[in-house]
C-alpha cells in the first residue's frame, strides 16, 4: 500500500494534492474529535455513577438519620463522660511542617510560591503522624 | 613497519574524513559535528529536554564519526527487513534501532508516561477532552501544508504533521512507520520544539486571550474517587481501540501504565515503569533516534522544511487550543474556563499546563491554573495518539 501512494505521489498535481490533503484534514480532525467526544460522554456518565448517585444516596442517608433521631422518645438523661483531647499548643510543628513543605518544593524545583490557609489533623491524637 | 604505519594512518577517522567522496561530503560531516555539539550545550547547559537530547546528539556524533560503522540506515529504509543482515553485519545501533522499528520502545515508553500521569483533572473536567482535540488542528494543518509544498508524499506529510502533536514518542511511532528515513530531522524538530515550549506558546496566548479572560479564576476541580481512576483507563482502552485500533499500541500502553499506578496493587511495577524502564528505553530510543542523522540524510533541503513545517504545527495546535478553549468558555457564559489552559492542549507534560499557570501568574499571582491545564494536557497525550492512529490506519 505504502509503495502504490509513494509512487503516485510525485504524478499528482497541486489541485489533487489540496483535495486530498482537505479529505485527510476532515476526515482526520473529525474522528479526533469524534473519539474524544465519545470518551466525555463516558467521563460524563462516570460523573453521574460515581460521584453525584452516591452523594444523593449519602444525603438522604443522613436526612433519614436525622429524621429518625428527632421521631425518638427522649428516654431520660444520662451523664456522659466526655473525654476531653489534650489541647496543645502545635505552632512549633505547624512551623516544621511548612519548613519541610518548602524544603521539598525547592529540591523538585518547584518555585511556585504558597501560603497556609489551614493545618487540620488526619483524626486522633496522633493525628500528625499521617497513620 | 613504515607500510603497517602508514596502514594504521589511513584506517583513522582523521583519514577517512579527510578522504570522502567528495570536500562537501567532508564539509557536510564536519556540520554534523558541530549541529551535536548545539545540541549537546543544549541538553548541559540549557537544560531544554535533557535526558533526550543528550542521547539523541550522542547518536548524531556516533554516526556521523567516519568509519565507526555504528550504524546503517540503508538496512532499514527498504520495505523487507533482512534482520539476518542487521545481526550479522550491523554494528550496536543497529541492533539498538531495531527497538524504534519495530515499534517496541515508542510504546514502552507510553507504558512509563501512564505510569507517571494523573488523569485525575481530565476525569474530574471531562470538558478538557474538547480542548485537547481542538489543540491537534495543527497537526493535520502541518500535514496540508507539506503536501501543498510538493516536496513530501503523503506519507511523509504525516509524519511531519504530527510534530504539532508535541509528543515524541508518538511522532517516533508514526514515522518509523511512515517515512523512516525524516525520523532524525523529526524527531529531532519534536524535541526541540517541545523544549522551547515556555519561549513559542506565550506571545499567541497574550495575543488570542484579554486581560480579563486570563484573570478567569476556575471553580475547584471535584474530588475523583478510586474507582473511577480505576475504570477510566480501561474504557478509553475500548473506546479508542475499538473507533482507532492504530493507536492502541500508544494509548493501550498509556492506560495500561496508568493502570498500574492507580489499582493500588501492582506498586512495583508502577515503579519499575516509571523509573527503570522509562530511562533504559529513554536511553535506547534517544541514541538511535540520533544515529538516524547521518549528515547525507540531515543535511538536505527538506529538513529545513520539516523544520518551519513543524513550527507551523505547535503554534497552529497552540491557537486551536486557545481558541476552543475560549470558545466554551464563551458558551459557558464568559467567567467559567480560562483560556489560558488550552495551550496546555498541546500534549507536551507538564511543560504547556506550566506555560498556562506561569502566564495566569503574571496576571492574578494568586489565581492557581496548573491543576485545570493538566485536565487539557493529558487530553492532548489522548488526542495526539488518536491522530497518529488515523494516520497509521489510512489507506495511503
Amino acid at each position: 500500500m505504502t509503495n502504490i501512494m509513494l509512487s503516485a505521489a510525485p504524478s499528482m498535481d497541486f489541485a489533487e494534492r489540496m483535495a486530498y490533503g482537505l479529505q485527510v484534514f476532515v476526515v482526520g480532525l473529525g474522528t479526533v474529535f469524534a473519539v474524544l467526544v465519545i470518551l466525555w460522554l463516558a467521563l460524563v456518565l462516570f460523573k453521574v455513577f460515581s460521584y453525584d448517585l452516591p452523594q444523593k444516596k449519602a444525603k438522604k442517608l443522613a436526612e433519614e438519620a436525622a429524621s429518625k433521631v428527632e421521631a425518638a422518645p427522649i428516654v431520660e438523661e444520662t451523664p456522659i463522660s466526655v473525654i476531653e483531647e489534650p489541647v496543645s499548643d502545635d505552632t512549633q510543628l505547624i512551623a516544621v511542617i511548612t519548613a519541610a513543605i518548602a524544603a521539598y518544593n525547592a529540591q523538585s524545583g518547584n518555585s511556585l510560591p504558597f501560603r497556609v490557609v489551614s493545618f487540620k489533623r488526619a483524626g486522633g491524637a496522633n493525628g500528625w503522624s499521617g497513620k | 613497519m613504515l607500510e603497517s604505519i602508514l596502514n594504521f594512518l589511513e584506517s583513522t577517522g582523521i583519514a577517512r574524513l579527510f578522504n570522502m567522496d567528495s570536500g562537501w561530503d567532508t564539509l557536510k560531516t564536519i556540520a554534523m559535528f558541530g549541529i551535536a555539539f548545539v545540541l549537546v550545550y543544549f541538553a548541559i547547559v540549557k537544560q531544554y529536554e535533557p535526558l533526550l537530547l543528550l542521547p539523541i546528539a550522542i547518536g548524531m556524533l556516533l554516526t556521523n564519526l567516519p568509519g565507526a560503522n555504528m550504524f546503517h540506515l540503508d538496512f532499514f529504509i527498504q520495505q523487507d527487513i533482512s534482520f539476518s543482515q542487521v545481526l550479522h553485519e550491523g554494528g550496536l545501533l543497529d541492533i539498538l534501532y531495531l527497538g524504534v522499528k519495530l515499534g517496541i520502545y515508542p510504546s514502552l515508553i507510553f507504558i512509563g508516561i501512564g505510569a507517571m500521569t494523573d488523569f485525575t483533572p481530565l476525569i474530574s473536567n471531562p470538558k478538557s477532552l474538547l480542548i485537547g482535540a481542538g489543540a491537534q488542528l495543527g497537526v493535520f494543518v502541518a500535514f496540508f501544508l507539506a503536501l501543498a509544498s510538493g516536496m513530501f508524499s503523503p506519507q511523509e506529510a504525516a509524519a511531519i504533521g504530527i510534530i504539532g502533536g508535541a509528543d515524541g514518542p508518538t511522532a517516533i511511532l508514526v514515522t518509523k512507520t511512515l517515512a523512516p528515513s525524516l525520523l532524525g530531522a523529526i524527531a529531532i524538530a519534536a524535541y526541540s520544539y517541545m523544549a522551547l515550549i515556555p519561549m513559542i506558546q506565550p506571545p499567541f496566548m497574550r495575543l488570542l486571550t484579554t486581560e480579563k479572560e486570563r484573570k478567569i479564576r476556575m471553580t475547584a476541580l471535584r474530588p475523583v474517587s478510586r474507582t473511577e481512576k480505576i475504570i477510566f483507563p480501561i474504557v478509553v482502552m475500548f473506546i479508542v481501540g475499538l473507533i482507532v485500533p492504530d493507536a492502541i499500541p500508544l494509548i493501550g500502553c498509556l492506560m495500561f501504565g496508568n493502570l498500574l499506578n492507580v489499582c493500588g496493587v501492582t506498586d512495583r511495577l508502577s515503579k519499575t515503569a516509571q523509573n527503570e524502564l522509562m530511562n533504559i528505553v529513554t536511553i535506547f530510543l534517544g541514541i538511535t533516534v540520533g544515529a538516524t542523522a547521518s549528515a547525507d540524510n540531515f543535511l538536505k533541503w527538506e529538513t529545513i522544511l520539516i523544520v518551519l513545517c513543524g513550527l507551523a504545527a505547535f503554534c497552529v495546535s497552540t491557537t486551536g487550543g486557545l481558541l476552543t478553549a475560549k470558545i466554551m468558555n464563551i458558551v459557558c457564559g464568559g467567567n467559567t474556563i480560562n483560556p489560558l489552559i488550552g495551550s496546555a492542549g498541546v500534549s507536551a507534560v507538564p511543560m504547556a499546563a506550566r506555560v498556562s499557570q506561569k502566564v495566569g501568574q503574571e496576571y492574578d499571582p494568586s489565581n492557581f491554573l496548573l491543576m485545570h491545564a493538566m485536565g487539557p494536557n493529558v487530553a492532548g497525550v489522548i488526542g495526539s495518539a488518536v491522530a497518529a492512529g488515523v494516520f497509521l490506519s489510512w489507506a495511503w
